[in-house]
């Protein structure tokens, strides 16, 4: 009798538990929509601000796309967030050394926040490197050796996004039947 | 002296017979001069009486053999009849999980309706002429037809 028991009560936990090992992801809703609609909105303000030259302006904009709720886990709102800190990035990248250092700590900012593999985290990767390409550039007149490893570190960082951008698309290549 | 079975008994046969009388009543099941008395007895049609004692220990023993026969049905296999009533519960049982379950589980929503990553619609590398304002475009665009279709379809699956 206790086995009997025991078989029915690991089918009943079976079928209980098969939807929830089935579901990949959530349906798409109105909050997901809301939040993805607010950052687009952020962003085209940025690029308004950019037409003008008013680089503080889209900093500020592309700031308050990193302060939106996304629903926890949405890969969309993670790819906003990943793709805000890069533009962050990029608008803070000037000729200075300060501008560079404030540039690449945006980006290690969003690095953690990457938990999967996406275009976003390879794109992250490329404004790295052009950071650094950046600041191999500047440093070239004066400072050979610190150029140099400069670009060291920005052919590293190219050879990360180039890495991520081909397991994306092998693992796109794979799902597309 | 031949003996004569018609004479009256002597006062030493009546106490011989008052000692087997006593011992028929007294006497353990173990003691076999009163086993052989009882059947002697038996067998005169003049069975005595069983006595308290005697009684006693007949029902013990019943008692004790009918525990013993109880507890080797419990500790062996079941009866046919009963394991079936058993295997048969049980897969009813299960069954009736199964079909909760199925009323219970909603089927699997497409994967075009659900949350994911932006993947081929906005292929990488990017472009340096694509800004982040028309990737996102690109995914709110597809998340909203998504959930248009999840709440128009959705809602009659």
């Amino acid at each position: 009798m206790t086995r009997a028991a025991l078989c029915a009560a690991l089918a009943l936990a079976a079928v209980a538990l098969a939807p929830g090992c089935r579901r990949e992801s959530k349906v798409v809703d109105e909050r997901l929509l809301v939040s993805l609609e607010e950052a687009r909105a952020w962003q085209h303000r940025a690029d308004t601000h950019l037409a003008d030259h008013d680089v503080a302006g889209a900093l500020a904009d592309v700031d308050q796309v990193l302060k939106i709720d996304f629903p926890k886990n949405s890969p969309e709102g993670e790819e906003a967030r990943l793709d805000a800190w890069a533009r962050l990035a990029k608008l803070h990248l000037g000729p200075t050394a300060a501008d560079e250092t404030r540039a690449l700590a945006d980006v290690e900012r969003g690095r953690p926040e990457a938990t999967r593999d996406s275009f976003y985290r390879a794109h992250l990767e490329t404004v790295a490197g052009e950071i650094l390409e950046a600041r191999g550039n500047r440093l070239a007149p004066t400072d050979a050796d610190g150029a140099k490893a400069a670009r060291r570190d920005a052919l590293a960082a190219y050879a990360r996004s180039i890495e991520i951008d081909r397991r994306v698309q092998a693992a796109l290549l794979k799902e597309t039947p | 002296m031949a003996d004569d079975d018609e004479a009256p008994p002597s006062v030493e046969e009546q106490e011989a017979a008052e000692a087997l009388r006593r011992a028929l009543d007294q006497a353990a099941a173990s003691d076999e001069d009163a086993r052989a008395a009882q059947l002697i007895a038996a067998a005169a049609g003049r069975a005595p009486r069983l006595g308290d004692v005697g009684a006693r220990a007949i029902v013990r023993r019943a008692a004790e053999e009918a525990r013993r026969r109880e507890r080797e049905r419990d500790a062996g296999d079941p009866p046919r009849a009963r394991r079936w009533w058993v295997l048969g519960g049980a897969g009813i049982f299960a069954a009736a999980a199964i079909v909760l379950g199925l009323m219970f589980v909603q089927p699997e929503p497409p994967r075009r309706w659900r949350s994911r990553s932006a993947g081929m619609l906005v292929p990488g590398p990017f472009p340096k002429s694509q800004t982040a304002a028309e990737r996102l475009d690109a995914v709110t665009t597809d998340r909203m037809v998504a959930l248009r279709d999840a709440r128009l379809y959705g809602a009659r699956r």
